[in-house]
């Protein structure tokens, strides 16, 4: 199940009614990919929490606003960005919160992958999920981060290249270790 | 794309248990603001309505005894004879003031059909309707005598 999988016409209806009912089962369809996408963009679960939180509110909400079914998925993906892309600008002054890492002691390519990326800067991280995990097109990532085209594709290179030295290096770490 | 990061092999976990009681107690708490606002709004409205309908619907100021009235009023018989009283007592200031020539003849007019329901009165006392006539007959009597006043001030004022 991923945010672009549709809802059918009955579903639609049904939230426009806000039944209470649909509007459940229609979260537990998107939960899971939601929240994995605002774990991903914040780095953080308590804002991921929020940031979900406030979106399927909003998406029930404004249900009004929707006219074609099969678009809700993409519909709340984008209301849950601008959530998480909120935070990010309000947080933005204060103090970078300290995120909640295990140490890795062991070598895997998942768990690599998974240090590099929580290491990455916000707005990195952000781009290259949107682009690599979750499909969208620079021209909708600039849009939603009120940035420009070319902003988002600079961006996303360097967070490519810098996920890459990191596992890089984290990879020869793991060579000279069984080794020595 | 080709430059792409594989993220498929990252772990995806599922939200906590519960994030869908929180999302449900929040659009309650939105649902209940919002019905407080409609009903504080509808609330509002009817008061406005029935306001507005109970000054649509409110009768003119009853007027005194005595005064001009479109309708006749249920004023009992010891009210009229109260109000009759106090109207003569009132027209007996004015008739000792003079009267101008425009005023006089109506003036002898109504002070002549004065003298004729106190004749009426005199065979039936007790008559309400020939009180309430009298009423009003003093009544008109004494805003001729202050209308008339009025004017000769306005002429005096006027030299």
């Amino acid at each position: 199940m991923s945010l672009s999988s549709p809802i059918d016409d009955l579903a639609l209806a049904a939230l426009k009614r806000r039944c209470r009912r649909t509007q459940e089962r229609v979260y537990r369809q998107y939960s899971q990919p939601a929240w994995t996408l605002a774990v991903r963009l914040s780095g953080c679960e308590a804002r991921a929490w929020d940031a979900v939180q406030q979106a399927f509110v909003l998406a029930f909400e404004r249900i009004g606003q929707l006219r074609k079914a099969e678009q809700f998925g993409f519909w709340l993906r984008r209301i849950l960005v601008n959530q998480v892309m909120d935070q990010h600008r309000r947080q933005a002054g204060e103090q970078p919160e300290i995120a909640e890492r295990g140490e890795f002691r062991d070598h895997d390519t998942a768990l690599d992958l998974e240090r590099a990326f929580d290491e990455l800067d916000e707005l990195d991280r952000q781009v290259v999920w949107l682009h690599d995990a979750e499909g969208m097109k620079h021209a909708e990532i600039a849009e939603l981060a009120g940035q420009t085209v070319s902003w988002s594709k600079s961006r996303l290179a360097r967070a490519r290249e810098k996920l890459r030295n990191r596992l890089t290096a984290g990879e020869a770490s793991a060579r000279s270790m069984e080794h020595g | 794309m080709d430059d792409a990061i594989d993220f498929t092999r990252l772990e995806r976990s599922g939200p906590p248990g519960d994030l869908w009681p929180a999302i449900a107690g929040e659009l309650d708490r939105r649902r209940r603001h919002r019905l407080v606002r409609r009903v504080s709004a509808l609330a509002a409205m009817v008061t406005v309505v029935v306001l507005a309908s109970v000054f649509v619907q409110m009768p003119a100021p009853t007027p005194a005894p005595g005064e001009a009235s479109s309708s006749p009023e249920p004023w009992t018989l010891a009210e009229l004879r109260a109000a009759s009283s106090r109207l003569e007592s009132r027209l007996a200031d004015h008739r000792q003031r003079p009267v101008g020539g425009l005023e006089l003849e109506s003036l002898l007019w109504l002070e002549a059909e004065l003298a004729w329901l106190d004749e009426q009165l005199a065979d039936s006392p007790a008559d309400r309707d020939l009180w309430r006539q009298r009423v009003e007959l003093l009544a008109e009597l004494n805003r001729r005598y202050a209308d008339g006043d009025w004017r000769r001030e306005m002429l005096l004022a006027s030299v």
